[in-house]
């Protein structure tokens, strides 16, 4: 058996090929495709079905982006859950939840801070958006100074929660 | 009568491309103009020339007025035509190009400056006599509480320069009102350099209703069918269609006539907008605002009408006289538009812009199917602007066929690894409350639970998983074949001294 990750579902399936015709076993459903290349596109013949499926297709290293019919389909090899141990972090730390500019920076390190406070202000395509502390504590270290360009979940302010 | 032989067009993405498309049609030459970040940018390869202005800020290059009047001058242009947003509505540029000697392409610059405040605005309604929301300004914050209060909560905190929900709060509790007034100055100043914000009362279920119109020099105006655009997240539009589902042709009617009696109580000329809101509830419209500027929607009514907006601006500008009169334009109007604003944004993520290179690009074509686009494979959206893509536009007999339509260009609409909000627009198109014309401006909250997350079933899991392998199997045949090629010149360079 082997596995593959569809839309975020982990499937199991048995396949072997042979030069561009391969062999699926899917749920006991049993398939064979012939694979044919056009440029970004590929068409895919199920000769017993009489079925043909045209996919467009993007290959980013692991992952493979494909079309067909009125679905889009993201298709990568299993992924270790790692999430676990940010979640535990986020009550200190505020990150950066979109790309952005830090506008403002409203405390400064050691400064006392208390829950809903804004933290932050980052502006991001021209909207600002407050970022806010979801506990009471003081400012342990800030990452970032006004104007600086900030990506996706970077690391902006620690704040020590004091237990 | 006066003649324009060259244009600036002070923008960038998809509004360049599509004013310079209009340009070459008339023969009239096209000047671009382009920041740092931009100079790889697509709206560059349609100019007959462009130039470079300054750092990938907007303030610095795209908002710098001194720098873009310049180029104007250098490139001998004699107009320049702003778009919609960075300086489309900046009255104090409009007198500037003018005292240039340039052609503006808009409204008259004193007009843009009573219309641009919308406090100003709605005294201009008032004086046309068409209804405006109840409301009124903010002199300090215990008379913005009484009026609040007076209003009843949720009310809407507004700037008096906006457009596009920028500077644009709402506020469910009197607590929370001080911090919001506060906030929504603050973008306000950094959007449209002018704090001034006012309060307006919030109506449940509300309708964002605009007409389009046209007014040339010698009062003729033309207005067209309404566009419906109450699809929006974060006050900020992304479908519209026309003609509405919610309004009959006698209230259209109704509107369009009162949008032209504001323009032109307002001494307006060029094309424009004038947006209401309509209660459904109540079969009442209000005056919301007038959009001075050619607006990111107008190719819905173009597709309807057969009009070209940005052809009949530069006609308005060179002082002709508008050559049709409303019955024409009536018997023109046929079918129905829709327009999807194609954003770069992450709709499962809070609408988390999703900036980056597009890797991969493929645009759905057909008869009826309309992209205006800024970008192409290999183009990067930027963190400095709006994360506008494209529109896709569809165009159908009626109202069902066009959803039809529309969703079947989505769904040929493939973009990566940059993420759209196409899925969620794939959701709306077939929606059942959107289908039956059911939906006022709060439809993306009040059914986020069916538009969002939702992952389906595939029907091709299979040709997926073959494809995957299918690749896997491809990348490792191709490196054998590089390393046995690598071979080959060898064998070329031997033959060649053997013969």
């Amino acid at each position: 058996m082997e596995k593959l990750q569809v839309n975020g579902n982990i499937v199991e399936y048995e396949i072997s090929s042979k030069e561009n015709e391969f062999t699926i076993t899917l749920n006991a459903e049993k398939n064979t495709y012939s694979v044919f290349a056009y440029g970004d596109e590929y068409l895919l013949f199920n000769a017993e079905e009489n079925k043909f499926q045209v996919l467009d297709v993007y290959r980013d290293k692991n992952k493979v982006f494909l079309w067909a019919g009125d679905e889009e389909l993201l298709v990568e090899e299993e992924q270790e859950d790692i999430s676990a141990e940010n979640v535990e972090l986020s009550e200190n730390i505020i990150k950066s939840p979109m790309p952005g500019i830090i506008k403002e920076i409203k405390f400064e390190e050691g400064d006392m801070v208390k829950k809903g406070n804004t933290i932050i202000v980052l502006e991001s395509m021209k909207v600002l958006n407050e970022l806010k502390s979801s506990i009471d504590g003081v400012i342990k270290k800030i990452h970032v100074s006004v104007n600086a360009q900030v990506g996706p979940l970077e690391l902006l302010v620690e704040i020590d929660g004091g237990e | 009568m006066r003649k324009i032989k060259k244009v600036l067009v002070a923008n960038r993405g998809e509004i360049a491309i599509r004013i310079m498309k209009t340009l070459k049609l008339l023969g009239i030459g096209a000047v671009g103009v382009y920041s740092e970040a931009d100079k790889l940018s697509k709206h560059i390869s349609y100019a007959d020339e462009a130039y470079h202005i300054g750092e990938p800020e907007a303030l610095k290059s795209y908002l710098n007025m001194e720098r873009i009047i310049d180029v104007a001058k250098k490139a001998n242009c004699d107009a320049i035509h702003p778009g919609y947003g960075f300086l489309a509505e900046n009255h104090i540029f409009a007198k500037m190009v003018e005292d240039n000697g340039l052609i503006w392409v808009g409204p008259p610059h004193d007009c843009m400056r009573n219309l641009g405040d919308k406090i100003n605005s709605r005294i201009i309604a008032q004086k046309a006599n068409i209804p405006t929301t109840p409301g009124g300004t903010i002199e300090d914050l215990d008379k913005a509480h009484e009026l609040a209060d007076k209003l009843g909560y949720p009310i809407l905190i507004k700037a008096s320069a906006g457009g596009g929900g920028k500077g644009m709060r709402i506020v469910h509790d009197s607590k929370d009102l001080e911090e919001s007034i506060k906030i929504a100055r603050k973008e306000a100043q950094a959007a449209f350099s002018d704090p001034t914000v006012y309060i307006e009362k919030y109506i449940e279920d509300a309708h964002h209703i605009e007409i389009q119109f046209l007014l040339d020099k010698f009062g003729n105006g033309l207005y067209f069918p309404e566009r419906e655009c109450s699809v929006q997240r974060r006050y900020q539009k992304i479908i519209e269609e026309s003609p509405s589902p919610t309004i009959d042709r006698h209230t259209a009617q109704e509107i369009g006539q009162a949008a032209i009696l504001i323009a032109k109580t307002a001494g307006y000329y060029s094309a424009g907008t004038v947006e209401f809101i309509y209660d459904k509830k109540e079969k009442k419209y209000y005056f919301l605002e007038v959009n001075a500027r050619i607006q990111v929607e107008h190719p819905v009514t173009e597709e309807i009408s057969g009009v070209d907006l940005v052809a009949l601006q530069i006609d308005i500008a060179e002082e002709k006289p508008l050559e049709i009169s409303q019955n024409e334009l009536n018997l023109r109007i046929n079918g129905h538009a829709i327009e999807s604003r194609i954003y770069a944004e992450d709709p499962d993520n809070n609408f988390m812009p999703s900036i980056g290179k597009i890797e991969h690009y493929r645009e759905p074509t057909g008869n009826g199917i309309r992209v205006d686009s800024g970008f192409f494979k290999g183009s990067e959206v930027l963190i400095h602007y709006d994360p506008l893509i494209a529109k896709l536009i569809v165009k159908a007999p009626n109202r069902t066929m066009a959803i039809r339509k529309m969703y079947a260009a989505l769904s040929d609409y493939h973009i990566a690894p940059v993420k759209t909000i196409i899925p969620l627009l794939k959701n709306i198109f077939q929606h059942e409350k959107f289908v039956n014309g059911d939906y006022n401006t709060r439809f993306i909250e009040t059914y986020a639970a069916d538009l969002f997350n939702t992952k389906k079933d595939s029907k091709y899991v299979s040709e997926a998983i073959v494809m995957f392998n299918y690749l896997k199997h491809k990348k490792h045949q191709a490196e054998v074949d590089e390393y046995s090629q690598s071979l080959q010149p060898y064998w070329d360079t031997i033959g060649y001294w053997r013969g």
